[in-house]
């Protein structure tokens, strides 16, 4: 997927939440900002950062919201290895199941180019989060998921692969406008089997995202 | 006899001065032949002042001074007759026994027994709604009779009592017509018809009515002693956001560390670092912020029970406002002095 798909489908996303006739306990919010990650992959030589931009927009309606986001980032290597561009959409229905406990399903798509430069990824996210208001309009999430079913451009399988997330919201002005910062890390126990035997390629990446959210 | 005669010339002094003072005519004549002690005199000018035309006072008075002389002359059975002939014209008329004789009080009473008069009918002024108050009237009657009370006038009629009675009555006019309507300003007539044998006797009274509207009742803007609370408090600052800012960036960092890969070493320590220390700023911020205000739950469920008392109140002010509506107030006051009608056979 490239740059400019990225950027047309954030804005088709933040254009339609934004214009979207609102019900009675209907919530919408969009986003956008700059992203920034790292990226590690077999061993502790193939290591990579970048940064991007990133978008998001969420419907909310009773107990349930649906949060779509996408992330399109360059990344560099640090040591060896060859640049490659990462974009990475999520999808997720997020059920409140108390005032602060929430759980969540949904799935990741992570695609990279060149091919093999790194591994794209798809995997389901089964997961579950607590939101603490701080103040009006200003919270802090915290977020865990098991990933899973993964499945790697280069083949093989993550038994084990989970999901760690904290996201900070401040209204500065008003409720409606919002500094945002979400901090994403992943690991992936990714292994695959050779002609010599089993070989684990684990893969971890921590992205953050650091914008603007309006809510309507 | 000479104390009977002194007490009877001493009452024509007093209740009689202004016919007295009229010389000329019999009726006068007869009042100075009563003050003279010549009581064959006086029944003789009040015969003939009775053959004359006199109004019903004068009539009234004729009678009376032949009552009185005819008992000072010992005729018992004259006597009462002229004085059941005082009580049709004047059936309100009382002799004072401490200025008169008894012998003269003992025939007037005698006289109250056999005739049948309806006496002291009267009406109290009242104001009140039609059909919910009353007017009280009073009356007394002298024998046994049956009794028909009614109010009459040009826009209608109402039976208000038919029974049969004796002595002291009292009853109560509702001020509704036949048919059940509030009776319109206007002049009404009190008639009560006495009837005993063939003995009957009717007497009755003016009354102005006057209908109007029936105040009514103010919605209410309040209830009396429950004030509206405010719906929102400001709570007091707090340190629980910073706290809460440091408690989730340390959970999540400590999750992510325990959760790195030992073969790929540490990583995202920046991305990590901006986003914890964004959370902590937020709280902090949150922290040093003024308190928003919340809504106080107890205070928003006494305004609703508040709000719902007082709707429920204008709803009934409102369901009697609109019977008061309906209503009319009457004021009710006499007018003037019975007028009385009466036959003996």
């Amino acid at each position: 997927m490239s740059a400019a798909t990225v950027r047309a489908i954030v804005a088709a996303v933040a254009l339609v939440a934004a214009m979207a006739p609102r019900a009675d306990a209907q919530r919408l919010s969009a986003g956008a900002g700059y992203a920034f990650a790292e990226y590690a992959e077999q061993g502790a030589s193939l290591r990579f950062a970048g940064d991007g931009i990133a978008g998001h927009a969420a419907i909310g309606w009773r107990r349930f919201d649906l949060l779509a986001s996408a992330a399109r980032l360059a990344f560099e290597p640090e040591a060896a290895g060859e640049s490659f561009d990462l974009v990475q959409m999520d999808v997720r229905v997020r059920a409140r199941l108390t005032r602060v406990a929430s759980a969540e399903v949904g799935f990741l798509q992570r695609d990279v180019t060149p091919l093999h430069a790194a591994q794209s990824v798809g995997t389901l996210r089964i997961g579950a989060l607590a939101a603490f208001p701080l103040a009006p309009g200003s919270d802090v999430t915290v977020r865990g998921a098991w990933l899973a079913g993964s499945a790697f451009s280069g083949g093989g399988a993550a038994p084990f692969a989970m999901e760690v997330g904290l996201n900070a919201s401040y209204a500065p002005w008003s409720e409606r406008v919002r500094i945002t910062g979400d901090l994403e890390f992943q690991r992936f126990d990714r292994r695959t089997s050779t002609a010599g035997g089993r070989l684990d390629a684990p893969i971890q990446s921590t992205m953050a995202r650091i914008g603007v959210t309006v809510v309507r | 006899m000479s104390r009977l005669a002194a007490g009877a010339c001493l009452l024509v002094a007093l209740v009689a001065p202004p016919l007295a003072a009229q010389g000329g005519s019999p009726l006068a004549r007869a009042e100075a032949a009563y003050r003279d002690l010549s009581y064959g005199q006086a029944i003789a000018q009040a015969r003939r002042a009775l053959g004359g035309r006199l109004s019903a006072a004068e009539q009234a008075r004729a009678w009376e001074l032949l009552g009185f002389s005819y008992a000072a002359l010992d005729s018992a059975r004259q006597s009462t007759d002229a004085f059941k002939q005082l009580l049709f014209l004047s059936p309100d008329r009382e002799l004072d026994p401490a200025r008169i004789s008894p012998k003269i009080t003992s025939l007037f009473a005698l006289a109250l027994g056999q005739v049948l008069v309806v006496r002291h009918l009267a009406a109290d002024s009242a104001a009140f709604v039609a059909g919910d108050g009353s007017l009280p009237i009073g009356y007394t009657l002298t024998r046994t009779a049956r009794v028909r009370a009614r109010v009459t006038g040009a826009a209608g009629e109402a039976l208000v009592d038919s029974s049969l009675g004796e002595g002291e009555r009292r009853i109560r006019w509702n001020g509704l017509l036949d048919g059940g309507r509030a009776a319109p300003s206007g002049i009404y007539r009190i008639v009560v018809e006495a009837s005993a044998g063939r003995d009957s006797y009717a007497a009755s009274l003016p009354v102005r009515v006057v209908a109007g509207a029936v105040d009514t009742v103010a919605h209410l803007a309040s209830l009396p002693g429950y004030d509206v609370l405010p719906e929102t408090v400001v709570p007091p600052r707090s340190w629980r956001p910073l706290g809460v800012a440091l408690i989730a960036t340390a959970a999540t960092a400590g999750a992510i560390v325990a959760l790195e890969s030992a073969d790929l070493g540490g990583s995202g320590r920046r991305p990590m670092l901006t986003v914890g220390v964004g959370a902590t700023v937020a709280g902090v911020l949150a922290t040093i912020r003024r308190p928003a205000p919340v809504p106080a739950a107890a205070n928003i469920r006494y305004n609703a029970l508040v709000r719902e008392q007082l709707a429920r109140r204008n709803a009934e002010i409102a369901a009697e406002n609109a019977r008061r509506r309906q209503q009319v107030l009457l004021t009710i006051a006499p007018l003037a002095t019975a007028r009385l009608a009466g036959s003996e056979r």
